[in-house]
């Protein structure tokens, strides 16, 4: 099977002034369809940067990232904001819903810049909220939902363009105990059940244990197999 | 553009300051329609057609303020070329205390006919006989006879202004313009001047001579003689034609004229900052928002244009409001203005139509910069972290 997402090499270096700080140095990474990735490492090890670069949000400073055998560096703004649309499904710790719009509304966003009847829209973020346990929630606005429901508006926003992945930054980490286990486990059917690819970064073991893989990043660099080996916390399974 | 309701519920996230905003623009723009249609006006009055066979005497230093003596009328007509002469005086006047004012051209009825033929033909000849015949008679211009619902044969009270006294008068006829040159006089009265100059007590004074000539070729020579003529009396004479009185009020308007194009210009550019500031704000507060429709797949360009159209929305509604505003209070209630002649103002479609797509590049001006930044936002900053 063939890698949809290929970090090849990657570096990242910020330079302000005379000071140089390299983020991530030489980092490879295959991910495949299906796989359930969690991302860890300690503050300032590079796993948001990695992530940006993942998701276009950022460029490496050399190396490429190719998905479905085409490169993402290089390409404008326009373009790279497209391929997003495309491609990336987002869920932000925060959340980050728009406020004035109500929960259908914010689910529809990303399909309103697709050409699509205004029927089939309906249709698609009536299942997604459904896909998400907020049928009953349809037209609530953010304000008068709770911080687990805003963040499955969020996971239903993130799956409602079918992207090729899901990218999720510390997704359980402004929730409550009970509210985490209710998002993972919606992770767990989109990606066991709906067969979706997510790659998320945590600092949450309890979240990591829930993927299939887990990547840790130590000052810029992905641990290799060995490097895993001896640390029990790439294992989900190890996890306690 | 599926995406306008998104627009729409942004316009309105910040209810009272987009109100406000709203109310500014509003005001701006009922202003800049007011101060266009005064312009408008004074372009109207100073357009129309001038008589070069027509001049007018009045005293050289003082203008048409300082009076002349009646005895010069008998003398006037006896110049080479002159046709016939009559004289002329004005009061401002006002029906009851009310805030409407109108000019009261005083003239001598049966020689203001023959230097000013057009205007006499206003009114029928049986109603301009009976002017001629009534020494209180009055004719009224036809706008004024509306508004006060008055009829032919009507005893009407009209105020000096500046004598202080209540003219008794019987409207002889109505001044009804067939052309748009002597629209002015709808909006004017003519008073017998004899009837005039007996209730203020004020016998033999004269403010202006009209001299009608017989081609407009002996113009020159008939002011040099009569300049020259009076140059040794007790009372020199300045002589100007119709065009050339025309253009003195040309140039008086034209000084109106600037100061109303630079406040309009101040007024304009005033209501671009507050609005420039406004949609500044109003995107500032949604950094993180805007982050996110970038990282979720809305380009730079789709940004940018939603930014610019909701401030168009609010600069458009805004300027709706300021210049069909402006446009039905003036023309239904009505404004009159008297600065020498009488200016009505009435708001032309035109005017509503400019006033609109200024509204509309208010917007798109005060827009853009925001919008521009806006769509250069950085997300990773924006939003510190993914």
């Amino acid at each position: 099977m063939d890698p949809i997402l290929r970090i090849i090499h990657v570096s990242k270096t910020y330079i302000q002034g005379e000071v140089i700080t390299p983020v991530l140095e030489g980092v490879n990474l295959d991910v495949f369809p299906g796989d359930y990735i969690a991302l860890m490492g300690p503050s300032g090890s590079g796993k948001s940067t990695l992530l940006n670069i993942i998701s276009g949000l950022d460029s490496p400073t050399s190396g490429d990232v190719i998905m479905n055998s085409e490169s993402i560096v290089g390409l404008n703004e326009t373009r790279l904001s497209r391929w997003r649309h495309e491609n990336i499904g987002f869920i932000f710790q925060s959340y980050h819903l728009m406020p004035v719009l109500s929960a259908f509304e914010n689910v529809e966003l990303p399909l309103l810049l697709f050409e699509m009847p205004r029927k089939e829209r309906r249709e698609r973020v009536e299942a997604a909220m459904s896909i998400v346990g907020l049928d009953d929630r349809i037209d609530y606005f953010p304000r008068q939902l709770s911080g687990g429901q805003q963040q499955r508006v969020c996971i239903a926003r993130a799956i409602i363009t079918d992207p090729t992945i899901i990218i999720g930054d510390e997704p359980t980490g402004n929730l409550d105990y009970r509210s985490t286990d209710d998002v993972l486990e919606l992770f767990d059917i989109l990606n066991g059940e709906l067969g979706k690819t997510i790659i998320m970064v945590t600092h949450d073991p309890h979240a990591a244990k829930h993927a299939k893989t887990i990547e840790k990043l130590e000052k810029g660099r992905l641990l290799n197999s060995e490097e895993k080996a001896l640390d029990n916390t790439s294992d989900p399974h190890l996890l306690t | 553009m599926k995406w306008f309701h998104v627009i729409l519920k942004n316009l309105f996230r910040n209810r009272r300051r987009t109100i406000l905003t709203m109310a500014a623009v509003a005001l701006a723009l009922f202003i800049f329609t007011m101060l266009q249609t005064i312009m408008t006006a004074l372009d109207i009055s100073v357009a129309k057609g001038p008589g070069e066979t027509r001049v007018a005497v009045i005293e050289k230093y003082g203008g048409p303020r300082t009076q002349l003596p009646i005895s010069y009328w008998r003398r006037l007509v006896r110049f080479d070329h002159v046709i016939s002469a009559t004289p002329m005086g004005y009061t401002v006047t006002s029906v009851g205390w009310g805030d409407e004012y109108y000019v009261a051209l005083l003239v001598d009825p049966e020689t203001y006919r023959e230097v000013f033929p057009t205007a006499s033909r206003m009114v029928t000849g049986e109603q301009y006989q009976q002017f001629e015949k009534v020494r209180n008679g009055v004719l009224v211009g036809l706008e004024i006879m509306r508004k006060y619902d008055w009829n032919v044969g009507d005893i009407i009270k009209l105020k000096s202004l500046q004598h202080k006294t209540t003219m008794e008068l019987q409207i002889c006829g109505v001044l009804i313009s067939n052309d748009r040159e002597n629209q002015q006089f709808e909006t004017q009265m003519l008073v017998n001047w004899n009837y005039y100059e007996g209730l203020i007590d004020n016998p033999g004074k004269v403010n202006i001579f009209w001299l009608r000539l017989d081609g407009p070729g002996n113009t020159l020579s008939v002011i040099n003689n009569l300049v020259n003529y009076y140059s040794a009396g007790p009372y020199e004479v300045s002589v100007e034609t119709e065009s050339s009185m025309l253009n003195r009020l040309t140039s008086y308007t034209a000084t109106i004229q600037l100061i109303i194009r630079v406040i309009s210009t101040v007024v304009l550019f005033t209501i671009l900052m507050v609005t420039v500031n406004t949609i500044a704000l109003s995107t500032r507060e949604r950094r993180k928002e805007i982050a996110v429709m970038k990282a979720i797949g809305f380009t730079p360009n789709t940004v940018l244009w939603m930014i610019v159209i909701e401030a168009v929305l609010i600069s458009i509604i805004a300027g709706l409001i300021g210049t069909m505003g402006a446009y039905f209070l003036f023309n239904t209630k009505g404004l009159t203005i008297s600065l020498g002649l009488t200016f009505d103002f009435l708001v032309r479609p035109s005017i509503v139509a400019a006033g609109i797509l200024i509204s509309i590049a208010i917007g798109a001006i005060s827009g853009f910069i925001p919008a521009y930044n806006a769509s250069k936002i950085n997300v990773i900053k924006a939003l510190h972290n993914l």
